[in-house]
This record gives C-alpha cells, sequence and structure tokens, in this order.
C-alpha cells in the first residue's frame, strides 16, 4: 500500500518539476516519459496480488474457509476477484491522480490531443494484458510457498519466455515458430503498442489494441482454468 | 429419534503406498460427545480432514446431516464448527478482528456474536494484542471461539486441551459439557490422552494404526474398567468356594497364578480377607484395583499390534 | 469526446446496478431455501447467513436470527424441564423400588415355617416400619406436588407460635435424647402471633426437627424471638461433611446430603417446608458457618408477625 502510495506522490512530483521547465511543460511531454513504465506495472500485479493472498499457506488460514463448505474453486476465483477489484482500485487510484496532476499543473495545448488520446487508449489496452498477469502472479501465490519464492517465479515466469524463445529463434528452422510465440507472450504485449509510439512517435489506433487484449483475456482464462484444476487436488 | 450426524461407510485415505486410514465405519450421533482416541500419528486428524471436507477420501463413502452428495455435503459443512490441527488465524490482527473478517467470511450477519463467542472461550480481555502475541492457551480458546462463532450443530475439535493449563482444562470442558446439555451440540473430540477425555465422554472411538480398533459407549467401558478387589491366595479353588459359600458372592474371576478379581465388596476388602484367612487360606496379596482407562487403551492397542 | 466518456459512465452504471440486484435476488432466494430447511428441522442452532453484500437483507436476517433464537432458547428450557422431570420419576421409582423390595424379601424369609417366634415378630415389624416410611414418602411428594400446582388449601388464621414450637419440641425430646444430641433452646416466652395454617407451621417445625434427627451430629440449637415486624425461628444443629455449594440445594427436591440415597429420606422434607412457607408470605433461609469446633447448619425463619392486637379481643 504505501509502496503504491508512494508511486503516486513521485509522479506528481514529476509533474511539479517539470512546470517550469519549457519545452517540456505540456502534457504530452509528460505522458510520454511514463510509457515504458507500462511494462513495470505487470510486474508490480504481483505486489497487488501478495497484499489480498495474506499468506494463506504461511498462517494456515485456507482451512478455515474450506472446513465451512466453501468449494476449491469459489475461494480460487474469491481471491482472484479481490484482487482485481484491488488492482483496479489502485490503478484508478495512482493514475488517476498522476492525470490530474498532468493536466492540473502543465500545459495541454491542441498538438498534445492525439498522444492524450492514445495514452488513454493504451491504458485501456493495457488492462487485459495486466489481468492476465494478475492471473500469472495468483497462480504463483498458490503454488509455491512463500510471498518471496512466488515473486521470483512470477518475474521469471513472466519476463524469460521471451529470452528463450529470442534464443531458440536463431536456430535454424525454429524461426518462424518461434516469433509466432513470442508475438503471443504477455510481456511483449505492452510493447506492441508503446515501442511504436515511442519509436516513431505514431498514435495508437483502437484496432492496434485487439490483439494485446486477446492474448492478456486469453492468458486469464487459461491460467485461472489451470490454477482451479490444481487447487482441487492439493492436500491442505 | 436419534439423527445420525455423520456415518462413513468403508472411507479410506491413502497417500501412495501409505494408507493413513484403512476403510472405517464410523457413525457420530446426535448429542454425543465423541471421544476418538489414538497415539499420535493413528489416523485421528485423517479422519477428522475427511469429515471437515479439507481431503478427498481415495475410497468409501460419507454423509453428514443425511447428505451425500458434494453440495449437500458442502451445505452441512456450514453447521459445523471445526479445529483441525493447529488454529490459523492472521498474526497482525487481534482476537477481535480476525473473528471479524470470518464473520464476514461466513455471512454472520450478527456483530454482537464476536463478543459473545469471545467471552464463551474466555479471552475476552486481550484488547489490542495481535495475535502472534499470543500464548498458546489463548490460541486454543481463540479457535474455539471461531468454531463457536456460526452458532453450529456440531463441533470438531482436533486435540483442543493441547497446550492448556488445568485451569483452562477444566474450564474448557465444562464449556463443552454446557453446550452439549443447552445448545445440543454434538461434538467430537480427538487427544492422545484418554484421561482428558474421560470427564466427559459419552463414546469412545480407538484408533490405531489407521483402523478403528473400537466403538464403544462410555458406561460399556467403565463397565470393562470396573473395580475389583485383587487377592492372591494359595488355594483359589478353595478360595472361590468360600467366597461363594461366605460372602454370597458370585462375581469373581480366577486368573492364573492363584489370583482372584472380586466384582463385590469393594468398599470393604477387609470382609474378604476375614473370610479367607477364616477358612484358613493364606492370603499374599489384597488390593483394590480399577483397571484404569489408559491401561485399557493400551491393553486395547498392543493387542491390535500384535495381531 | 464528452459523449463518449458519458456514455461509457452510463453503461458502466447500468452494469453494477443490474449486478446488484441480480446478486441481491439470488441472496434472497437462498435465504429463504435456508429458512425452510430451518423451518423442517426439529431442534437446530442454525441461522441465517447473508449470501448477497446489502445492508437490508443483512438487518432483516439478524432480525429473523433473534426470531430463530428465541425459540430455541424456549426449545431447550422445555427440554431442560422435560428431562428434569424424567429424572425426577427416576428418583420416585428408586425411592419406592428399595423399600418394597426389601419388604417383599422379608416376607419370602417369613414364609419359612422354621421361623423363631421372636424372629417372626422382628421380621413383621421391620416390614411394617418399612412400609410406613413407603406411606410416609408416597404422601410427601403427593403433598408437594399439591402444593406446587396451588390445589394445597391453607386455612391461615391467626396461630400462635411459642406453644406450637414447644408442643412439637416436647414430641422429639426423647428421640432427640436417644440420639444422643444436646439440645440447646432460647425461646422468648412471649405469645407471638403469625398469620399462618396451623397444620402447616405445625408441619414446618416437625419436618425441619426431623431433618436434625437424620443430620445432626452433636449439638443443637433452638431459637425464636420477635424483632420488629417479624418474628424469628432458627434451627442450628451441627454438622459434618456439608460444603457450601450444597447449601442452596438444601431446597431442592430429593436433595439428600448423601447422594447414594441409602438412608431413610425423603429428599423432600426442607422442600415442603420452604413451599409451604412461602405460599403463607413467610420466609426461609438456609446457611453454613464453619467453625474452629465445627460446622453450624442453620435453618432461618422470619415469620411477617401480627400486629400486636389487644390481649384479649383481637381485630380478626
Amino acid at each position: 500500500m504505501i509502496f503504491f502510495g508512494a508511486c503516486a506522490v513521485l509522479l506528481v512530483l514529476t509533474s511539479l518539476f517539470m512546470r517550469n521547465t519549457e519545452p517540456f511543460n505540456n502534457t504530452s511531454v509528460s505522458l510520454a516519459l511514463t510509457l515504458n513504465t507500462f511494462n513495470m506495472v505487470s510486474l508490480l500485479t504481483i505486489g497487488v496480488a501478495d497484499m489480498v493472498f495474506c499468506n494463506e499457506y504461511k498462517n494456515q488460514t485456507f482451512k478455515n474457509a474450506l472446513a465451512y463448505g466453501y468449494s476449491r474453486n469459489a475461494i480460487y476465483l474469491g481471491k482472484f476477484a479481490t484482487e482485481v477489484i484491488f488492482a483496479f482500485g489502485i490503478a484508478i487510484a495512482v493514475f488517476g491522480i498522476y492525470l490530474l496532476s498532468v493536466f492540473l499543473l502543465l500545459e495541454n495545448p491542441p498538438e498534445a490531443r492525439p498522444m492524450v488520446e492514445s495514452y488513454f487508449l493504451l491504458l485501456l489496452g493495457s488492462v487485459p494484458v495486466w489481468l492476465g498477469c494478475l492471473a500469472l502472479a495468483h497462480l504463483c501465490l498458490f503454488f509455491v510457498r512463500g510471498g518471496t519464492a512466488a515473486s521470483f517465479l512470477f518475474a521469471g515466469l513472466l519476463v524469460i519466455p521471451d529470452s528463450v524463445f529470442a534464443l531458440l529463434g536463431m536456430k535454424e528452422g525454429f524461426g518462424p515458430f518461434c516469433t509466432a510465440i513470442r508475438e503471443n507472450l504477455l510481456w511483449n504485449q505492452i510493447g506492441h503498442m508503446t515501442t511504436p509510439m515511442m519509436m516513431t512517435g505514431q498514435m495508437l489506433t483502437p484496432d492496434q489494441l485487439i490483439h494485446p487484449a486477446l492474448v492478456g483475456l486469453g492468458h486469464m482464462v487459461v491460467l485461472l482454468l489451470i490454477g482451479m484444476a490444481l487447487f482441487r487436488r492439493k492436500e491442505i | 429419534m436419534e439423527e445420525k450426524i455423520a456415518v462413513t461407510r468403508q472411507l479410506c485415505k491413502r497417500y501412495g503406498q501409505f494408507t493413513a486410514l484403512a476403510p472405517t465405519d464410523f457413525e457420530l450421533k446426535k448429542g454425543q460427545i465423541m471421544g476418538l482416541v489414538g497415539r499420535n500419528g493413528a489416523g485421528k486428524t485423517t479422519l477428522l480432514k475427511l469429515l471437515t471436507g479439507l481431503t478427498d477420501p481415495t475410497g468409501g463413502t460419507m454423509a453428514l446431516f443425511s447428505g451425500e452428495t458434494p453440495s449437500e455435503l458442502s451445505r452441512a459443512r456450514k453447521r459445523m464448527g471445526i479445529i483441525v490441527e493447529a488454529p490459523a488465524f492472521y498474526p497482525n490482527l487481534t482476537a477481535a478482528q480476525n473473528l471479524e473478517y470470518y464473520r464476514l467470511q461466513k455471512g454472520i450477519p450478527e456483530r454482537s456474536r464476536i463478543d459473545y463467542v469471545l467471552t464463551e472461550a474466555g479471552i475476552e480481555s486481550t484488547g489490542k494484542k495481535k495475535y502472534k502475541d499470543f500464548s498458546l492457551g489463548m490460541k486454543q480458546r481463540l479457535g474455539i471461539a471461531l468454531a463457536l462463532l456460526s452458532d453450529p450443530d456440531i463441533l470438531i475439535l482436533d486435540e483442543p486441551l493441547n497446550g492448556l493449563d488445568p485451569m483452562g482444562i477444566v474450564e474448557m470442558r465444562s464449556l463443552l459439557q454446557r453446550l452439549n446439555r443447552q445448545r445440543d451440540l454434538t461434538i467430537l473430540i480427538s487427544s492422545h490422552i484418554l484421561s482428558e477425555l474421560s470427564a466427559i465422554a459419552t463414546n469412545y472411538s480407538f484408533i490405531e494404526q489407521g483402523r478403528m480398533v473400537e466403538q464403544i459407549s462410555a458406561e460399556a467401558l467403565h463397565e470393562k474398567c470396573r473395580r475389583y478387589v485383587e487377592v492372591k491366595v494359595d488355594q483359589p479353588q478353595k478360595a472361590a468356594a468360600l467366597l461363594e459359600r461366605e460372602l454370597k458372592c458370585d462375581q469373581y474371576e480366577v486368573l492364573p497364578g492363584g489370583v482372584l478379581h472380586i466384582y463385590a465388596c469393594l468398599e470393604q476388602p477387609e470382609k474378604i480377607a476375614a473370610a479367607l484367612v477364616g477358612g484358613q487360606i493364606a492370603l499374599s496379596v489384597i488390593q483394590s484395583k480399577g483397571a484404569d482407562l489408559e491401561q485399557y487403551f493400551v491393553d486395547l492397542v498392543g493387542g491390535e499390534r500384535r495381531a | 469526446m464528452i459523449e463518449r466518456i458519458l456514455l461509457a459512465a452510463a453503461m458502466a452504471a447500468a452494469v453494477f446496478y443490474a449486478a446488484r440486484f441480480y446478486s441481491l435476488r439470488r441472496g434472497l432466494r437462498s435465504s429463504r431455501r435456508l429458512m425452510e430447511e430451518i423451518n423442517g428441522r426439529r431442534v437446530t442452532n442454525q441461522k441465517l447467513i447473508l449470501t448477497a453484500p446489502d445492508r437490508e437483507l443483512e438487518r432483516l436476517l439478524e432480525t429473523v436470527n433473534q426470531g430463530l433464537e428465541n425459540a430455541r432458547l424456549e426449545q431447550v428450557v422445555y427440554c431442560g424441564r422435560e428431562k428434569e422431570f424424567r429424572r425426577q420419576i427416576a428418583n420416585i421409582s428408586h425411592d419406592l423400588r428399595t423399600p418394597l423390595t426389601s419388604i417383599l424379601g422379608y416376607l419370602e424369609l417369613l414364609e419359612d415355617p422354621d421361623l423363631s417366634e421372636m424372629e417372626r415378630r422382628e421380621f413383621l415389624n421391620v416390614v411394617r416400619r418399612k412400609a410406613e416410611a413407603l406411606q410416609e414418602l408416597i404422601s410427601a411428594f403427593y403433598d408437594l406436588s399439591r402444593l406446587e400446582s396451588g390445589e394445597y388449601s391453607l386455612d391461615p388464621e391467626r396461630t400462635e407460635l411459642y406453644g406450637l414450637l414447644c408442643e412439637t419440641l416436647a414430641a422429639f425430646y426423647e428421640d432427640f435424647q436417644t440420639a444422643g444430641l444436646a439440645v440447646e433452646t432460647c425461646i422468648s416466652q412471649e405469645r407471638v402471633f403469625v398469620t399462618a395454617d396451623k397444620k402447616a407451621a405445625k408441619r414446618v417445625f416437625f419436618n425441619l426437627m426431623q431433618n436434625i434427627l437424620n443430620h445432626g451430629t452433636s449439638q443443637v440449637r433452638i431459637e425464636q424471638r420477635r424483632e420488629g415486624a417479624e418474628v424469628i425461628t432458627t434451627f442450628s444443629n451441627m454438622v459434618q461433611g456439608m460444603r457450601q455449594e450444597d447449601v442452596p440445594r438444601v431446597f431442592e427436591r430429593f436433595f439428600t446430603a448423601d447422594e447414594m440415597r441409602t438412608g431413610q429420606n425423603t429428599g423432600l422434607g426442607m422442600t415442603i417446608v420452604q413451599k409451604l412457607l412461602t405460599e403463607m408470605g413467610h420466609q426461609v433461609d438456609a446457611s453454613l458457618t464453619q467453625g474452629e469446633d465445627g460446622d453450624w447448619f442453620t435453618v432461618r425463619i422470619a415469620w411477617r408477625a401480627e400486629r400486636q392486637a389487644d390481649k384479649g379481643s383481637g381485630k380478626k
């Protein structure tokens, strides 16, 4: 909680600093600065999940809920739903404060318009991807003892496949196959959206959001199903 | 009409090659206080986990409140209050906060219920103390408080007297008895110490190495552990006849080594002594004895292991 | 742009409220089903639980649960009374069975033709004594049950206690002597009048002295005096082995000091004393004082005295 609060504060402070720095003091610049943090947010989902999960294994508190008659599916999905709500809440708070500070403190000239629109689209498109990451975090927390180990596993599962398939792709014949996989990895989705914006100044269009949305939601559903199946068989 | 709260048929649990619970037929009737007695690792906790749904059985069926399907079992479990293995709570919350969390989770509308169960369990004055700072006894009491939170019809308690001081044990026992009498609460307690249960149990189940060895009512058990006067004489037959004639006593047992167990004249063993000596029978030992419950259990279990 | 935001917000609100409505309906339905289940059971502690997050529903369930709990408590009281009733029946049959068995045993012995005249007379005496004790028990119980249901007719009149007490004391004097009890009295000679049924008051004194005879160990002390608007009569005797916890139970039915019920006590004497006195509007209590030389058990009656009318011509 404190961490996220600090983020919000820091973002506001950057806006403050930028106020007086010509020619940077407009919204589009400020927003653009945060583009490459979007991928970081994916990693932060484990933090949110951990907050909700509360060390259930360490404290053995699952049995209280299970013995009351709640099904394992209900518990698994219920905790996930709480994480989603939490994540939304935090995201709205942090981004909201940031955006508010940006719009209030900096100038908003018409040429910044496209950037602002893109930014919102980017947010919209990132949500499914983040949901997918959340599902992965949820899975890791449920099946690995200890928040720290779970975090490492999560980070590993998120980041490493990309590099692995990249390497594999260099081998003869695997190229196209690996590239296809890489196109659909969670970790790369946001990059698809932000890189063009950063490199070429190109603005986002709605149809560019479809692919990331599908990948994100698809990952979420599959990961949840896997998690539920595994949880059924777990001994408490 | 006695309702059968829990019935298992050939219920068993195996972990790979290891049989934690052999196919077991178990019955728990309404209003009983059933003591589940067994040594550590005998399978008590496994049975309790199966009953409460923490583990799925490898074989056999189970019915709770006459419901067998998963959804019926699930609804039945809402009528149970449980402690299985150690009580589990959130370390950084106080007792009241922990209970509030579970009150919300279980959907209990009355907020006043929390104060009520804290008082019943005897920990109403922990105030702001966090769970991680609780003593073992207080943790157990909070476990009981949680079990009582939903006003259950049956309590399933796994070694609830663990870690309580003697005063606490007395309080806990009287609490359980009162609940059993006044709220018709059926109670299933597991323990490896028979004497703890003997004051309140109405029925016993003995379990050893995953097998249910005996299920017996408290009266029958006390009957088997009856008190007797033990005498050691040189002429057992003559002694027996003497007992019958002089003391009109026919409740006795003749054991090898000239030992007789006499189930009468328990308050006045001197009468027995006088009669025997008067009949010129050499009497070398005379003692009042009673097989205590622990001995009974040890014999029972020992016999099982030999079998 | 603005319209799109508003549209999105409206849609979000619609979805939100639809979800709440749906969940509330499901909550109501599940609560109804649970209530049906609870109604269908004879005895259960189960209460309704909240399955949809709605404040008003929560309050409703709380009220319904309160109703369920009230019904449950009444059930508990009722069951308690049933159990108590059955226990008393068991006690009575036990009390009747023992002397009867003994009487039958002796009757069998009497059939022996080789019995000596002395033995025969002795046995017959025993049988008579036991039969009388049985009669006493039955009549005591009958009286008690009439008292409890209010059918015992009490005829309150102006009763003079001094004479009554002395009369009863005289009757018991020999028995006290035989039992080796040293009786000390401190009875005010003032003639005091109370409103009571004469026979009932006599019975009270009789039962209390009978109690002393049964339980007293060595010393007995009987006092009576006027204290303001009351007349206080106390019966104290030394006891052995009585505990403070027993004191309030002394007036309970079938409570006897020896749990084994091997003695001749009906266990009802004190109960009748209390019932009679309360019916007549007077008070009684018991206490145990522990001293170095022994424990004293005291029964203290506080009669409400009649206003002292002119001697001779009473207002009544």
